[in-house]
């Protein structure tokens, strides 16, 4: 299916674009928002709030850009909505944490499990990245991980974000060193490679 | 931080954003986003009717009921006027002191 028959067909309800929809776009879709949220189960989730968006707003597709570029622009934006839902959930297990009523596992989400000696093991070094991610600012987070996870060319970012290409350089580089800041500040050893 | 450190650092930290990268999604899920996306498009198109559907029924609905009463109407109105019409007539017949049984009598029909 083109992508002109794709967009004529969610238009109208077809249920073949739909499945097409679906089966092209599904694994891009579900990584990069698990790359954002960091658990796969939400990710699947948010694809399902992208996807359904996509349909609903088919009709307004006016291609000018790439139906790819639009339909990452769309999951982008709702990974970001979902990820500040979960900070803000967040918040709320850092309460009981303060209370003595969080379990280990609510704590890891939060970037705060580790060892006695400050080493990271390397399934729980996923979760002190995800947390170093969402403590980034938005822009250099979305930057950061478009480059690095999404291993899009500057000018592809400049595309989805409107930034400009030494904005982008900006950000990439500002994400790096807040990274690497609260890399140090963890306590940096590798246990499990 | 020293420039070595920080190098050794920023390789740690490109190593864990690769193995993220390499967490692939459950081969079934986009079998589950289609199923959970159509039941819920289904569910839309059934609640989605036109907004002006029920209003027609309705409407058509009184001007059926409306309709009845007028031709029900009509009926009495004509019942009544036949009545009024009958009740007249045997006015008129008293009057002319029409005998009902003489109606019946052939003789008065006979010239013998």
């Amino acid at each position: 299916m083109t992508e002109q028959e794709l967009i004529r067909g969610l238009t109208s309800g077809n249920r073949e674009a739909v499945k097409s929809l679906v089966e092209t776009y599904q694994k891009k879709v579900i990584k990069t928002a698990y790359y954002y949220l960091g658990d796969m189960e939400e990710a699947e989730d948010t694809a399902q709030e992208v996807f359904l968006e996509i349909i609903r707003s088919a009709g307004k597709f006016r291609g000018s850009s790439a139906l790819s570029t639009w339909i990452y622009r769309i999951t982008v934006n709702r990974s970001l909505n979902a990820a500040k839902k979960k900070k803000r959930r967040q918040i709320f297990v850092r309460m009981e944490k303060m209370l003595g009523m969080a379990k280990a596992t609510e704590m890891a989400t939060t970037g705060e499990l580790l060892h006695e000696n400050g080493e990271v093991s390397g399934e729980e070094s996923f979760a002190w990245l995800r947390a170093a991610l969402a403590g980034l600012p938005e822009n250099q987070r979305k930057v950061f991980i478009m480059s690095k996870y999404d291993e899009m060319s500057y000018r592809e970012i400049s595309e989805v974000t409107g930034f400009s290409i030494s904005a982008i350089e900006s950000l990439i580089h500002r994400a790096k060193m807040n990274l690497l800041k609260k890399f140090s500040s963890h306590g940096p050893t590798q246990t499990n490679a | 931080m020293d420039q070595h450190k920080q190098m050794h650092k920023y390789s740690e930290l490109e190593r864990a954003i690769e193995r993220e990268k390499a967490v692939e999604p459950d081969p079934f899920a986009g079998t589950r986003i289609l199923q959970r996306l159509e039941s819920r498009l289904n569910a839309r198109r059934s609640i989605s009717q036109p907004a002006w559907r029920p209003v027609l029924i309705s409407v058509l609905f009184l001007a059926a009921m409306t309709a009845g009463f007028f031709v029900g109407n009509q009926g009495k109105i004509r019942k009544a006027a036949y009545t009024d019409m009958a009740t007249q007539i045997e006015i008129l017949r008293t009057g002319f002191y029409v005998n009902d049984f003489v109606d019946e009598d052939i003789n008065l029909l006979s010239n013998e």
